[in-house]
């Protein structure tokens, strides 16, 4: 028997960012994508995934904010995050670790960097 | 007539009872006028010190009110019966009034000794009551002694007392306690010792000549007038003062709030614009990388090689805008250190730097010693290494040699990147800190770059209060020294 694929969701307002990141992660995770902060969130609680690519300037809710929604919901506690920004200062990093991301990714990257990132949380 | 003659009458006039009326309306004037200033600007300020002026200048108002009033009906309508009485109360009350001023201008030495100002008028009050008391006792004897009245000197003998006493013990206080903040000190204790002229000459009269001598009561009547005069301009002169002060914080609350939201807005504008750039170049590295790894098909070797050429180019308008946006941070209001401590062998070995210098075929050579311990922000730190050994792989030709070194002193340490490269001429090195300057010109350039780096290099380096130094020959070398003071960590 086939073990199912890990669950990833994408959330990104970027299209061609987010589209990028599925063809990337698409053959060996099943991969969702939201596009705003708001509808992430609501994405998080339906489909409960394995892993979130979570950008962190989006509309309406931002990154931080749904990364720290997240650690406070008891019923998400094995979901993994990972930040993705361009924000590139110690200052932002630290942030993110208060809010509790599990890694963190710097714009610009490549495919590869993604793959290994998430690879190495879902293992 | 000469003036002297006239100004002689007319303070022998202020000498009779019609002299006194007019004396107590103008004293009346003086202090409704302090008072309404006092009062409005208590409206504005609700300070305490304010709260013991007003009181005590209300004090003298209600004084002098009572004393118009009675010296009127004495001039105008008919010697009242109880004249004495009167001008009794009324000089009591003066004196109550005199104590409740000398409270007030006490009241910022209390205030900087951290003394209740009630407690400190309750006990005072008592004393200088005793003090009084004992003082008038001991001149009444002298009068009895000499052969006066003792029944007709006593109220006015212990009025001047009380009026010396409390006047003195005030502007004592004052001098005694010179250490403490009192604006206008002098001015104050000039008035307080001024006004208890007029009680002393009084005194002499009484005691001496029985208050029958007519030079001395012309003589003491110009004295209430100059201290009023001096009251009215300290009370005047701290309101003003107050006035200024106010004005001068508004404007630079102002101020403070036009520079905090420029700061913003150019904060704002840093994470904008980093965010806008760097979304488009994460779009093209991700899809150059798709195409380049061959997940949206197969492609040739030259097709794959150009691909590398355009890979690598956002990965230098990446550099480029990291840089521009670094500087910009650094020149932010907001620039702020990460200090940690850290051995600086560390940071200098890191494998990504001795790669860099591995692909350019020079020799980098590291003399910084294990364990050389030093606190500073770590991350810039970092980027100010990466800068300086970058600039000297760039000019360094190949075989070239490229040396990084430490050294402690007592309270700063230096590290120093040199090279054997083509150097600089004596009369640029002080213009390659300056944003955007290049050594070469623009169209004889051979290297890349846009003249960043040693901005953000100084940026960061006197953001820890430290200096940047450069030494340089032509065909040489060029030597890059960072002196940083010692810092704690906490």
């Amino acid at each position: 028997m086939v073990k199912a694929k890990k669950r990833v969701l994408i959330i990104e307002d970027e299209l061609n960012i987010a589209n990028a990141q599925k063809m990337i992660l698409g053959d060996d995770y099943e991969v969702s994508v939201a596009n705003d902060g708001d509808s992430g969130l609501d994405m998080i609680r339906k489909l409960k995934p394995d892993l979130v690519v979570l950008d962190l300037m989006l509309p309406n809710r931002g990154g931080y904010d749904i990364c720290f929604t997240v650690r406070q919901d008891h019923s998400l506690n094995n979901m993994k995050i990972l930040m993705v920004t361009a924000l590139t200062q110690q200052v932002d990093k630290n942030k993110g670790v208060m809010v509790g991301t599990d890694a963190y990714l710097t714009k610009p990257f490549e495919p590869e960097q993604l793959l290994a990132a998430v690879r190495n949380l879902l293992s | 007539m000469s003036f002297v003659h006239l100004l002689h009458g007319f303070f022998n006039f202020l000498g009779t009872t019609e002299g006194e009326l007019l004396k107590s309306a103008i004293e009346l004037i003086f202090f409704t006028i302090v008072d309404y200033m006092i009062i409005s600007e208590w409206t504005r300020n609700r300070k305490k010190e304010l709260r013991f002026l007003i009181i005590a200048f209300s004090a003298l108002v209600i004084d002098k009110l009572f004393s118009v009033y009675f010296l009127a009906n004495f001039v105008f309508i008919d010697s009242p019966a109880n004249f004495w009485t009167l001008s009794t109360l009324d000089n009591f009350f003066e004196i109550f009034a005199l104590f409740l001023v000398g409270n007030a201008f006490v009241y910022p030495v209390l205030m900087q000794k951290g003394i209740s100002g009630k407690e400190f008028m309750a006990k005072r009050f008592v004393m200088l009551l005793l003090t009084s008391f004992v003082f008038s006792l001991v001149l009444l004897s002298i009068i009895d002694l000499r052969g006066g009245d003792f029944d007709d000197f006593w109220t006015e003998t212990s009025i001047y007392v009380a009026d010396i006493i409390v006047l003195m013990y005030y502007a004592g206080y004052l001098v005694a306690n010179q250490g403490y903040k009192v604006k206008y000190m002098p001015n104050i204790v000039a008035a307080f010792m001024i006004y208890s002229v007029t009680p002393v000459i009084n005194l002499f009269n009484i005691v001496l000549y029985d208050g029958t001598n007519r030079s001395l009561v012309v003589a003491a009547q110009p004295f209430p007038f100059i201290s009023i005069m001096i009251f009215t301009q300290v009370i005047y002169l701290k309101l003003v003062d107050k006035a200024t002060l106010k004005s001068q914080l508004r404007r630079s609350e102002l101020r403070y709030a036009h520079e905090k939201e420029v700061s913003k807005l150019k904060d704002e504008f840093i994470s904008t614009v980093s965010h806008e750039l760097k979304t488009p170049l994460t779009s093209m590295k991700l899809y150059v990388g798709l195409l380049r790894n061959g997940k949206l098909g197969d492609l040739k070797e030259k097709q794959k090689s150009a691909l590398g050429v355009v890979n690598g180019e956002v990965d230098r308008l990446n550099g480029l805008i990291t840089d521009l946006l670094d500087l910009s941070r650094l020149e932010s209001s907001k620039a702020k250190l990460d200090l940690s401590e850290f051995d600086l062998h560390d940071l200098v070995k890191d494998e990504l730097y001795i790669n860099m210098a591995k692909k350019s075929k020079i020799a980098v050579v590291i003399d910084v010693p294990k364990g050389f311990m030093v606190v500073a922000d770590m991350n810039k730190l970092k980027q100010v290494f990466v800068n300086l050994l970058n600039n000297s792989l760039k000019f360094t030709p190949e075989g070239g040699k490229v040396t990084v070194s430490s050294s402690m002193s007592e309270d700063s340490w230096e590290f120093s990147v040199s090279d054997t490269g083509k150097g600089v001429e004596k009369d640029k090195i002080p213009k390659l800190f300056d944003k955007f300057y290049q050594a070469d010109d623009y169209m004889t350039r051979t290297k890349g770059g846009i003249g960043l780096g040693l901005a953000i290099v100084k940026g960061i380096v006197e953001l820890h209060k430290g200096t940047v130094g450069i030494e340089s020959e032509l065909g040489k070398g060029t030597k890059v020294t960072i002196k940083l003071p010692k810092m704690s960590a906490y």
